[in-house]
């Protein structure tokens, strides 16, 4: 059944002129994942839209797991972006096994300026990863962004601050929140709210602040989805 | 001053009213020194289209170096006659002169009445004035009743010296053949250049960006024969009307690969005013260094060129100080821990320390917010102002002392920084500043974010 869905699913990419995105393996993003991204993970040469508070968290996870093969980490923000949410910061990138000297940080001075700038990147061989902070980016802008990225090879990421409900060509889109944990490493919630593949959904998992791997999570804010404790089993049991 | 203002009989050091009462329609304007010597040297880069070599004479000439230029334009008479031309059309009045001496020229074309200079004697009946000397020397010659150079060179030079000084003597053999200074113009002329000329105009974008595609082949033949690789470029565009828009780019490694030069100009010769069109384009690499002939890479994949192109191509429309690396600050203050450089320079690697309390984004200005604390040491219960909630978990402190040997530090006080989750899930890096038991009471910050 599952052979059957893939192989349909590779025929309806092919028809769509998307093949060439699967010539090249997926960013693996870890078995946590796995449910929502049925390729095994992000495919690259596409676009993928991240927002919500921890957007950047999840984003570095990306581009952590993306950077396996050579290429840039191409950072671009416009001033507007830079005083909202600060600079992407090297000493954090490097204790999260980023490496900076791979960081390139282009910081443009108004969105428009930033959005050619994207598109330059995105089109460049060198870069395997591209985050962009568009505040806006219609289905227009994330058309020509996505098939710039099929010229240059690497994953783009379009980092938004709120969820935009407009079209988009964005591969996937997410929301991402952080969990209110008391103690620990931090939790997130990743929400694919829209996806080309067709797999819709959410889960939570746990980040590994040293390597920035994402491990399955207990759901913590429904405790009837989290897998039953023994203590909990005894008292299904009785009742 | 122009032919109208001579036949008025206008002048320098006429009084306004005066020149009001000959000419009622006079316009006036103040002097504005700088914007003149700053339209000069743009009439200096205009001139670059006759020799490479021009140089800014005094407030109101310029200087040509023409040796080896003057064939191109059909012998000295031809090029004399085609710089009177090109003045004529942009409705300047001028001088040309032409002399194997720049201060014979000088005078030749400020006293006489310009063209080339027949011989040396030809200066001979001009005033003592046009030599330039300063006002003791002059008024001494006035004096002594010397009116012509032809006077000045009749008497014996060593006499002449001890009498008047040696700066006339000086002046006076310059025009014989003496050592002359050397020539410095505005710009040395770049080794390697191209250039397209038209006989009409061109006023569209396509015809410029065509030409400009055609000059980056051309110049990128002329580098490779000689092995050279582009590291800085010039294009220089001549409009008709004599203004010269000039473009820089450079590359972040020495480059002649045609295409890449071109698209480091392209998208920026579209936001350019052409004027009435564009009759001269000169492209010049100003700076070059040695770049062995290689294989052309077939489809390498994030090869150190492909970042050179990307970065060169992002420096050319955002500038250099907007495409930027990070180099590691050995520091414990994190404001200062890195330094951006742009990208183009071969960035220090490493080492970066990994140390996990640091935050994943650092704010440009750090937020002022208040805390709420259990004991005055201890880390914040719950943030207000700009970013608030109630903190449900806490790390630290860290205490980070500011390096009182950096002058900013001066009057930084002691920092103690801590890591907090508020109740929505955000991380923060926050941090409070000075101690308790000073005078004044400790402030707190929040520096940053973990997501």
């Amino acid at each position: 059944m599952d052979d059957r869905l893939a192989a349909l699913r590779a025929r309806i990419r092919a028809l769509e002129g998307r093949g060439a995105g699967l010539a090249v393996p997926p960013v693996a993003l870890g078995p946590a994942l796995a449910r929502l991204l049925p390729e095994g993970g992000l495919a690259r040469k596409a676009l993928h839209e991240l927002a919500g508070p921890a957007a950047t968290l999840f984003a570095l996870a990306i581009a952590k797991a993306a950077l396996d093969r050579p290429g840039l980490l191409v950072w671009c923000l416009d001033e507007a972006g830079l005083r909202a949410r600060g600079i992407p910061w090297p000493p954090g990138l490097a204790a999260r096994g980023l490496d900076p000297d791979r960081l390139l940080l282009v910081r443009a001075p108004d969105a428009a300026a930033l959005a050619r700038a994207v598109e330059e990147a995105s089109a460049s061989p060198a870069a395997a990863v591209v985050v962009a902070e568009l505040a806006r980016a219609d289905l227009d802008r994330t058309r020509r962004l996505q098939l710039a990225l099929e010229r240059g090879g690497g994953l783009g990421l379009l980092l938004r601050p709120a969820r935009d409900p407009a079209p988009s060509a964005a591969t996937t889109r997410w929301w991402v929140a952080p969990l209110p944990v008391g103690e620990g490493p931090p939790r997130l919630r990743l929400e694919l709210w829209r996806a080309k593949s067709g797999v819709e959904g959410a889960v939570e998992v746990r980040v590994d602040e040293r390597t920035l791997a994402l491990h399955p999570a207990p759901a913590l804010a429904d405790p009837a989805a989290a897998a039953p404790g023994p203590a909990q089993r005894r008292v299904l049991a009785r009742g | 001053m122009n032919a109208a203002a001579e036949a008025l009989r206008l002048g320098p050091g006429l009084l306004l009213t005066d020149a009001r009462a000959a000419c009622p329609t006079l316009r006036v304007l103040p002097a504005a020194p700088e914007d003149d010597a700053r339209a000069l040297e743009a009439m200096a880069l205009w001139g670059t289209r006759w020799s490479p070599r021009v140089a800014v004479d005094g407030t109101d000439g310029l200087m040509l170096d023409v040796l080896g230029c003057a064939h191109l334009w059909g012998g000295e008479a031809g090029l004399l006659a085609t710089v009177a031309a090109a003045f004529a059309r942009l409705g300047l009045e001028h001088r040309a002169a032409l002399a194997d001496r720049r201060l014979s020229a000088r005078i030749w074309a400020r006293f006489g009445p310009g063209g080339i200079l027949p011989g040396p004697r030809a200066l001979d009946p001009l005033p003592v004035d046009a030599l330039g000397l300063d006002a003791a020397t002059a008024a001494s010659l006035r004096r002594l009743g010397l009116r012509t150079i032809a006077e000045l060179r009749r008497l014996p030079r060593a006499a002449l010296a001890r009498r008047l000084g040696l700066a006339l003597a000086t002046r006076l053999d310059l025009l014989e053949g003496g050592p002359e200074g050397p020539f410095v113009p505005l710009a040395e002329p770049a080794r390697f250049s191209a250039r397209i000329a038209w006989p009409e105009p061109v006023a569209t974008h396509a015809g410029i960006e065509a030409a400009c595609a055609k000059l980056a082949r051309d110049l990128c033949r002329a580098l490779e024969r000689a092995g050279q690789g582009a590291r800085r470029l010039l294009l220089g565009l001549h409009r008709v009307d004599g203004v010269v828009a000039r473009l820089e780019a450079g590359t972040s490694r020495p480059s002649r690969d045609p295409a890449h030069l071109f698209r480091l100009f392209r998208h920026r010769l579209d936001g350019l005013e052409l004027g009435f069109g564009v009759e001269l384009a000169i492209l010049e690499a100003p700076e070059t260094v040695e770049l062995p002939a290689e294989q052309p890479e077939l489809g390498a994949a994030a090869d150190p060129g492909a970042a050179a192109v990307l970065i060169d191509r992002l420096a050319a429309r955002l500038g250099a100080e907007r495409v930027l690396r990070p180099e590691p600050v050995a520091t414990h203050v994190p404001e200062r821990a890195v330094r951006w450089c742009p990208a183009g320079v071969e960035p220090k690697p490493g080492p970066w320390t990994a140390d996990p309390r640091r935050p994943l984004r650092l704010f440009e200005r750090a937020l002022p917010v208040r805390a709420t604390a259990l004991v005055p040491d201890g880390p914040p219960l719950r943030l207000d102002g700009p970013v608030a909630g109630r903190v449900i978990a806490a790390s630290g402190p860290e205490r980070i002392l500011p390096e009182w040997w950096h002058r900013e530090d001066e009057k930084a006080r002691p920092r103690d920084f801590f890591r907090v989750r508020l109740e929505d899930g955000r991380e923060l890096w926050c941090a409070r500043e000075g101690l308790w038991g000073e005078p004044d009471p400790p402030v707190w910050r929040v520096l940053g974010s973990f997501a």
